[in-house]
């Protein structure tokens, strides 16, 4: 069956000697892996349209009980030209695109994910700094899809809004619940909590913290290029929401552009 | 159990490990090696053999030669200030094929990728910048393929490059020579625009 769909290019390999073979997620069909023929000569129809980052119209020769089909025409819709303009914006992008492309099953539907795919990716185009904050704000926002939403606001156990005081370090996140407890609240931590296994462990957040991560999740996308935090907030923040992210999935063991971000993307 | 001669089945399972040679093919490859006269078998296999024990990689271009440094460093009569970067050797094959580029050469050996996990220490970057200690050079003409890899490579070295004062530049990107500008994509046409040269 010939079927027409918007999609984000994930990754393309190279298949033979003029072959790819492209993994896109799409708005109807959710992740679909497709093969196009003679895509890697220089007369080739698809242009820059497969091109990872690609957001673009896809038309494919789907069959059933296939994991890869045949790809007829793939026109670009937007292909998000400055996010390989500047070697931190796209890393950034690649991030996004790299965990999409883990916690994503073959042919599982998700339109709220490709939305939002969408969303970050045209918002990282037009942005001129803070890239790694849309990468981590991406993050946040597909836990909430997936159902693990984190609670910043309100204690998880006396229900009061946080934070109550003025101190530093006072408000500690929870990585199992995905909740904030105030200072009232928390007991000092035990060994157990800051022993081996640290996904398991209470992280202390500062207030400029806990304002960080609540703009990430919260906020427009498009104002996240004016945020200015210093690098130890965003050290902080980046260690809660990694932490957060790989307890939650498990398909997630180590991300291949995270050893990038660490060194070549400069802290928020 | 063995269909055919266990030598011709090894042979087959030898054929079948390389790229884009299915169980088929490699059946049919080996059969045919059978009905081959002796003296080609024979040149076949020396030149297998001969390939793994005389190639190497160039010291100072990393492109691949049978001598050390390859003919296109050991040539007095190529322009030694300008370096021409590719990623694999066969991309300096279609370069030397135009005629047109007279310098020298660097082979990376790949592109930086980070949704594969291939960084800088992976690639031939740190004799590249030793390539500059040792000689002057003016230009650095990167030449990497028009993909996010590619991309990502070429923003890299442009990066680490231009604080060392030389003249750094990419080739052009636009439309291939034979095709018509309506079926060009967007992204391509914008980047042919962006590209374009008074005549």
């Amino acid at each position: 069956m010939l079927v027409k769909t918007e999609v984000i290019v994930l990754r393309s390999m190279k298949y033979r000697d003029t072959s790819k073979i492209v993994t896109f997620y799409s708005k109807e069909y959710g992740k679909i892996k497709g093969i196009a023929k003679g895509a890697r000569s220089a007369k080739n129809k698809f242009g820059s349209a497969l091109e990872p980052l690609s957001h673009s119209m896809l038309l494919v020769y789907k069959k059933e009980h296939r994991d890869l089909h045949l790809i007829s025409q793939c026109d670009s819709i937007n292909p998000f030209k400055k996010l390989t303009e500047n070697l931190d914006r796209m890393t950034a992008a690649l991030s996004i695109l790299e965990l999409a492309d883990h916690v994503t099953h073959h042919e599982e539907k998700n339109s709220a994910l490709f939305l939002l795919l969408v969303e970050v990716l045209s918002t990282l185009n037009e942005s001129t700094r803070n890239f790694k904050a849309y990468s981590y704000a991406f993050q946040l926002r597909l836990a909430a899809l997936f159902g693990y939403a984190p609670n910043f606001e309100t204690c998880s156990r006396c229900g009061k809004n946080v934070p109550a005081g003025n101190n530093e370090n006072q408000v500690t996140f929870q990585i199992t619940s995905g909740a904030v407890l105030c200072s009232e609240c928390h007991e000092p931590p035990g060994p157990r909590e800051y022993g081996s296994d640290r996904n398991l462990a209470f992280m202390p957040l500062s207030v400029q913290g806990l304002q960080l991560i609540r703009c990430l999740f919260g906020t427009q996308l498009s104002s996240l290029e004016n945020l200015n935090y210093d690098a130890h907030t965003g050290n902080e923040t980046e260690e809660l929401i990694r932490l957060y992210i790989k307890y939650h999935f498990d398909e997630i063991k180590s991300l291949k552009s995270e050893k990038y971000f660490q060194q070549h993307v400069s802290i928020f | 159990m063995f269909y055919t001669a266990e030598s011709i089945e090894q042979l087959a399972e030898q054929f079948a490990q390389l790229p884009g040679i299915g169980r088929k093919t490699a059946h049919r490859l080996a059969l045919y090696i059978l009905k081959m006269p002796r003296e080609e078998v024979e040149t076949l296999a020396k030149a297998l053999v001969n390939v793994k024990d005389k190639v190497r990689y160039c010291s100072i271009c990393s492109n691949i030669t049978e001598t050390d440094p390859c003919s296109i460093c050991s040539n007095t009569k190529r322009e030694r200030a300008s370096i021409c970067v590719v990623e694999e050797p066969h991309d300096v094959i279609a370069i030397e094929k135009t005629h047109e580029f007279k310098g020298l050469y660097h082979v990376l050996g790949g592109a930086l990728s980070p949704l594969d996990g291939i960084g800088p220490d992976d690639l031939k970057i740190k004799e590249l910048l030793q390539r500059f200690s040792n000689t002057t050079i003016d230009e650095v003409i990167l030449a990497l393929n028009p993909n996010v890899e590619g991309e990502a490579t070429t923003l890299y070295l442009s990066k680490l490059l231009k604080p060392l004062g030389m003249k750094v530049t990419r080739i052009a990107r636009g439309l291939p020579v034979g095709s018509d500008l309506e079926f060009a994509d967007e992204a391509t046409l914008t980047r042919a625009l962006e590209g374009r040269i008074a005549v």
